[in-house]
């Protein structure tokens, strides 16, 4: 709880508001001629808004008409309520008011609404909402029929795991918050939406679970998504940077990602989710640097196997991070360290190369960066290119035109391999550029700058904060209970207690015990 | 907002900030007095320094909403009071002054003898104006990374050292009687015992301050044992002679390191350790500085201060001494009074005050 002083103290207590501003206007024309022509100059006369006059009634007294956009509303289901409107209107007076009546009596299913303003009609139209303007009415019903075409749920590319659900999110925010929901039926899970974007209009949901989060997590989330004014909002990388604790680092406060089970995991812990519509990849805050090692086969695979994974990830960051600096600064200027036989050999595979260790690492390390940034954008039919030009221009060409040594070789492969085993891509690709510090400082001042250059990296790490929780939160501030999740997994009836400083509401995650077989007296 | 640490940190400062650089320099400055008797001289120091310990932390508790500064004005009237304040933020930062330069020392001479020494002073320099900026509860966090891993590279090598040591190094025990032990125990009480003294600055940043007794005297003590089997080792590897003539013992210790015939001269990555404990006591007795400053002249925030005092404690470093052989002369003669005065006497003396006052009302 400490950790919120300061923000408190800017006046937290009061119940942060989270919803759009004039949603409660009172604004639209009763006369719908007046209405359509407002209509058509609102939208330009847009070739994809249809706007279609009809007549109710079986005398047809009551004119009124019909809007939505083509593409964003379900035709099929515009044309079946259309029937049941039809079809069923009384022939004699209504007593209430016919926004009323038809809402009550007969499209009683489905998602009706009547709305009061504008701006709350355009933006429905634009959502795929057939919206039905009915003379002399003071409000407009707005039937939700959205049903554009959607990318099918696959497995995401880019958080692979062995064992564990095969779903991903796609890029509708309802079937994403649909996944998450399916995982947890729970009533305390609570779901919140705004819109965001004074031109996009981005639907915007924070997701949490009531008990488990910490309150004022939720209301500081809530007042930094407020504090947003932008035009738009394409990819929850917008929100990312528009909410995070610290720009200028290297290191993200914000987690993406792209499983539901991960969000569903991340929520039990005393997390918020943030869905962004229109990209499958779903924010989690606050964060720490641990979440960025944890991949959901840890969880799923049995314990001892998990804690291996994991420790054998975090080990492989530290060498993506520091192996070539290692390298560089060893045999530039410590080479009383590398056994002797060792150096001999290195010492002759370095004889006729013509740069010093750290300009031979850093032509190395630039090429990988950038066959690897070719590969991810050059198109599939002709990626074979890159790994045959990789292959021999990493390979044998550098070492056989003598312009780097062979073992150079060999640590920048295993530091491009290393790189890829951090689950979280944030971190992985923080490591890359920390690498290049770390190469010249190595470089220059030896195994001392490395060090320098790795102090620097923990204090920054130490003195980041995600939402109000210390980055490093289980390792520094030390939590001796949290060390059950950060470099090993323990078995699930040993993890008694969420994560510490996370879910300081509701602490006890379960009471199971080990299994066991049955006792003789059981 | 009040920053606020954990008591484990706290132990966790104690812990590093005493080792520290006495890690270094202790074997030499012990053995030179007491020869193979070094050993029963580092547990002895390590016990009274408990007692120094005791009297700090007494002090802090019985005053447990003012900061240090405070608690001078408090007792001895508001101008003594601040200048014997200036006088402690003066020893804090003089105390920072010589651990960099002891740092710088250790690292040019073993890294990288050909670099100037601005080099290392600079980098110190940036690592105490970053962590200094940032705050205490940082530094603990930083330093909670950072213990374990000096800690280890100290106990590596006292482990790594078991198959070579000769545990008849040690004897005669006793051999001139108490005198020379108790010779060898006095610079050990000065550096690193009395600078203890620091953690007045530290104490009220701790958010239970129930069991900061045993806590702060505890952590110390383990500091202590752990500096004991540093001399013991020393003298059983390296033999007296040259436990006395090397300047920095433990480090020519970890030279002799070998793990099965094909790693060996680990020295520089043993060192590294001893580097980030050094670096660790330089922080912290720099961030103590900076706060006694400020609050001796009631600034609202320290930071405003911190730039220019991270220019005169680099400055100083250089200044205050000429070479390695004078840093250690410095540290094993001079220095003791002075922080003997600073760290013990003076906080005997309030603490005396404190009670007379404690009477009276």
């Amino acid at each position: 709880m400490k950790f919120w002083k300061k923000k408190k103290m800017m006046g937290t207590n009061e119940k942060v508001p989270f919803e759009n501003k004039n949603e409660h206007l009172y604004n639209l024309p009763t006369d719908i001629n007046q209405y359509l022509h407002e209509l058509n100059k609102e939208f330009g006369n847009s070739a994809d808004i249809v706007i279609r006059r009809f007549e109710l009634g079986s005398d047809k007294q009551i004119s009124a008409a019909l809007v939505y956009t083509d593409g964003l509303a379900n035709n099929k289901e515009i044309s079946d309520f259309f029937k049941v409107l039809l079809k069923d209107f009384p022939q004699k007076n209504i007593t209430v008011s016919i926004n009323k009546y038809i809402q009550d009596h007969l499209l009683i299913f489905g998602d009706v609404k009547e709305v009061h303003s504008k701006t709350e009609v355009y933006n429905e139209i634009l959502r795929g909402s057939v919206a039905i303007i009915i003379a002399e009415e003071s409000t407009t019903l707005i039937v939700g029929t959205k049903g554009w075409e959607s990318r099918a749920i696959a497995e995401p590319e880019n958080e692979m795991t062995i064992r564990g659900p095969r779903e991903g999110f796609n890029e509708n925010i309802r079937t994403n918050t649909a996944l998450v929901r399916r995982k947890i039926p729970s009533t305390k899970l609570r779901y919140e939406q705004k819109y965001i974007g004074t031109l996009t209009e981005t639907a915007v949901g924070i997701m949490y679970i009531k008990g488990i989060v910490n309150p004022k997590i939720v209301e500081e989330v809530k007042r930094r998504l407020n504090r947003i004014e932008i035009d738009s909002i394409l990819e929850s990388g917008y929100i990312e940077e528009l909410i995070q604790d610290s720009t200028f680092s290297l290191f993200p406060t914000v987690y993406n990602t792209e499983r539901p089970d991960k969000v569903a995991s991340e929520l039990l812990q005393g997390k918020v989710a943030i869905f962004v519509d229109g990209t499958p990849f779903v924010l989690i805050v606050p964060v720490s640097i641990a979440m960025y090692f944890q991949a959901g086969d840890d969880y799923y695979l049995r314990f001892p196997i998990g804690s291996f994974l994991r420790i054998l990830r975090i080990a492989t960051f530290f060498i993506a991070t520091t192996l070539p600096s290692f390298y560089v600064a060893v045999t530039t200027y410590h080479r009383e360290l590398i056994p002797t036989t060792l150096l001999v050999r290195l010492a002759a595979q370095r004889e006729g190369i013509p740069f010093p260790a750290i300009i031979e690492a850093f032509l190395m390390e630039i090429t990988f960066e950038i066959l690897r940034e070719a590969g991810l954008r050059m198109p599939k039919s002709i990626g074979q290119a890159v790994s045959i030009v990789g292959a021999l221009v990493l390979g044998t060409a550098a070492v056989d035109a003598g312009i780097v040594s062979a073992a150079m070789v060999i640590i920048v492969a295993m530091t491009a391999i290393s790189n890829f085993t951090t689950p979280g891509y944030d971190m992985a690709i923080a490591s890359r550029i920390i690498r290049f510090i770390l190469l010249v400082l190595a470089g220059t001042l030896g195994l001392f700058g490395m060090l320098f250059g790795l102090i620097l990296f923990v204090i920054h790490l130490s003195s980041l904060r995600s939402f109000g929780i210390p980055y490093l939160a289980g390792i520094a501030p030390m939590n001796l209970s949290d060390q059950k999740d950060i470099f090993v997994r323990v078995p699930w009836f040993w993890m008694k207690r969420r994560p510490y400083l996370f879910s300081q509401k509701d602490q006890v995650r379960e009471e199971s015990t080990s299994p066991h077989p049955p006792k003789k007296n059981e | 907002m009040k920053e606020k640490i954990s008591s484990i940190q706290l132990a966790f400062l104690v812990i590093n900030f005493t080792i520290g650089s006495a890690l270094i320099f202790l074997p030499s400055s012990i053995v030179n007095h007491s020869k193979q008797d070094g050993w029963i001289s580092a547990i002895l120091s390590s016990l009274i320094g408990a007692v120094f310990a005791f009297i700090i932390v007494s002090l802090i508790k019985r005053f447990p909403n003012k900061n240090f500064m405070e608690i001078l004005e408090f007792l001895l009237g508001k101008w003594f009071g601040r200048l014997i304040g200036l006088f402690y933020s003066w020893f804090f930062i003089h105390l920072a002054a010589l651990v960099l330069r002891n740092g710088v020392e250790f690292v040019k001479i073993n890294f990288m003898p050909n670099t100037p020494m601005a080099v290392f002073s600079l980098a110190f320099g940036i690592i105490i104006l970053y962590t200094s900026l940032s705050g205490i509860e940082v530094i603990s966090r930083v330093n909670d990374i950072i213990l374990p891993i000096s800690l280890i590279g100290i106990w590596l090598t006292i482990i790594l050292m078991l198959p070579i040591i000769e545990p008849d190094k040690i004897s005669p025990i006793l051999a001139n009687g108490i005198k020379p032990i108790l010779r060898g125990t006095y610079p050990a009480l000065g550096f690193p015992f009395a600078e203890l003294v620091i953690f007045t600055m530290i104490i009220p940043f701790v958010n239970k301050q129930k069991n900061i007794t045993k806590i702060f005297v505890g952590s110390q003590l383990f500091a202590g044992i752990t500096l004991f089997f540093i001399v013991l080792i020393t003298i059983m590897v390296l033999n007296i002679y040259p436990t006395e003539i090397s300047l920095f013992a433990p480090f020519n210790v970890a030279r002799l390191i070998s793990i099965g015939d094909f790693l060996s001269r680990l020295e520089i990555l043993i060192s590294m350790s001893f580097i980030i404990s050094i670096g660790t006591k330089l922080t912290i007795s720099f961030y103590a500085g900076t706060l006694a400053i400020a609050q001796v002249f009631q600034l609202m925030d320290y930071r405003s201060i911190i730039i220019p005092l991270v220019i005169i404690t680099v400055s100083f470093s250089f200044l205050l001494e000429e070479d390695i052989a004078e840093v250690i002369s410095f540290a094993s003669t001079t220095w003791t009074p002075y922080s003997f005065l600073i760290g013990v006497l003076i906080p005997l003396l309030l603490l005396g005050i404190s009670f007379i006052k404690n009477d009276k009302s």
